[in-house]
């Protein structure tokens, strides 16, 4: 399964490249959950076993060298456009917020803004670099969270965690368990995808997808036509997130956020957490261990949760 | 008798070059016309829908009006193949040469060579662009063919009457 997500990603890549990342040792495909490209500059790879410079034949050096795998600019060009489905014009709005998805990975974008006048942002050319961030399925690694929203737990949670800790992997397993018809009291589950990353196609889930959608927009459009009952939403950061939220809130929904943050500290510092912990409809929050993925580090309820 | 015979065939046989050469005339103007009617439905898809190049192509191909281009079929044939949609479409385009001319073959891979590749401003202005060229070539061929069909189809005849004649 995860090595099938290794493949997805690559396979926006032009033929030199794909070949030599697949012919890579299986433990290196199986723990890779970013692969970067930059213009005449190495392959560079991350995942669990840390950083690794590919060479052209597939060997996982630890710096670069001379066979280092190299991506020139019209690899890098290909590559783009592949993700865009040859269609930049149809991706515009996700570029215009620095990504693309591409088969369920989010691939970050850097390049040259284009600015009208009045200095907003209504392009991007010249890119330069990419960013693919492998999703993986991992069933049941949330399995110790769903805890958090059994028959009785009336209110929103938290999940927290520091980049590539596997947020976004447990949200989807949850969303995947607490949708399931064969459990008993279903919930009406509402899931906003902000960036097509949670599930790249809309699943034969038992929930209602809002995919591509701004955040805020999303939560308005679900509390006042789909009834939910939890709406599920990845990375909130802006103010205008958390002021849905807390709207919301106040309908009387519940919600179970992803959030950015190393511990517990950096987590109760953040401006948009103060604000979501005011609204008292949060009284868990889950948090990520860095390293391995999927770790969860603690659990907090209640007072533990309000207090630093 | 030989020579009688064939100097008999020579006439229909003149005739039948010159209206074969009147009807190509009359399948290039139709090629274009349609080439051209395909373009535009792809440009108003593009800009009333937003979707995708691939999902758009799907679309027409659906479509009655252009379920048996040639263009279309050979792409789709290029895609199934496991071509990535800007190479399918320049080979497409290459395979239309004969039907098009080289200038309807040049005005579709030039097309192809910037399809997707901007914002939708940009791509509305480049199917502006070519779809005018397009137009002129609509035009030029059906002048041709207006000048030229009659005159084709009364050479043929006329030379197979020389042909008789001189035979005979």
């Amino acid at each position: 399964m995860n090595d099938r997500a290794f493949e997805n990603a690559v396979s926006c890549l032009p033929e030199e490249l794909r070949l030599a990342l697949r012919s890579l040792p299986e433990s290196v495909r199986r723990d890779c959950f970013e692969i970067r490209l930059r213009i005449e500059q190495p392959v560079v790879l991350f995942g669990a076993f840390g950083c690794r410079v590919p060479s052209k034949d597939g060997t996982p050096e630890k710096t670069a060298g001379e066979n280092s795998l190299l991506c020139t600019k019209a690899q890098l060009d290909a590559a783009f456009h592949c993700c865009c489905e040859y269609s930049v014009y149809a991706h515009m709005n996700d570029l215009l917020h620095g990504f693309l998805t591409f088969e369920g990975c989010r691939v970050g974008v850097a390049g040259t803004a284009v600015c009208d006048a009045s200095g907003a942002m209504t392009s991007v050319r010249d890119v330069t670099a990419l960013n693919l961030r492998i999703a993986r399925d991992v069933p049941g690694c949330a399995r110790a969270l769903l805890g958090l929203f059994s028959d009785g737990a009336a209110q929103s949670v938290i999940l927290a965690g520091p980049p590539a800790s596997g947020k976004t992997t447990m949200l989807r397993d949850l969303i995947v368990s607490l949708s399931s018809l064969h459990r008993p009291n279903a919930q009406k589950l509402c899931v906003i995808d902000a960036r097509r990353e949670l599930f790249a196609q809309a699943k034969a889930l038992n929930c209602d997808f809002l995919r591509g959608y701004p955040m805020e927009t999303a939560i308005e459009n679900a509390v006042k036509t789909l009834s939910p009952e939890l709406i599920v939403c990845d990375e909130v950061a802006t103010k205008a997130e958390v002021e849905a939220i807390e709207y919301g809130v106040n309908c009387g929904v519940r919600f179970l956020v992803g959030i950015h943050a190393s511990s517990k500290a950096e987590l109760l510092r953040r401006p948009q957490v103060q604000r979501l912990l005011a609204t008292r409809a949060f009284d868990r929050a889950a948090l990520l261990a860095a390293r391995p993925p999927g770790t969860v580090a603690a659990i907090l309820a209640g007072r533990a949760l309000y207090e630093d | 008798m030989r020579t009688e015979v064939l100097a008999f065939l020579a006439l229909p046989c003149g005739f039948l070059a010159g209206m074969s050469a009147a009807a190509r005339l009359k399948q290039r103007e139709t090629a274009l016309l349609e080439t051209r009617q395909f373009l535009l439905a792809l440009k108003l898809s593009l800009e009333f829908s937003g979707a995708p190049l691939s999902a758009l192509l799907s679309a027409l191909a659906e479509d009655e009006r252009f379920r048996s281009l040639s263009f279309l079929q050979s792409l789709f044939r290029r895609l199934a193949d496991g071509a990535a949609l800007p190479a399918a479409w320049q080979k497409a385009a290459r395979d239309e040469g004969k039907r098009l001319g080289p200038a309807g073959a040049a005005l579709l891979g030039r097309l192809g060579s910037l399809l997707g590749t901007t914002d939708k401003p940009g791509q509305l202005e480049v199917f502006s662009r070519e779809l005018a060229a397009l137009d002129e070539l609509c035009e030029n061929a059906k002048e041709k063919r207006r000048r030229c069909a009659g005159l084709y189809r009364a050479a043929g005849a006329f030379a197979g009457a020389a042909v008789f004649l001189l035979a005979v």
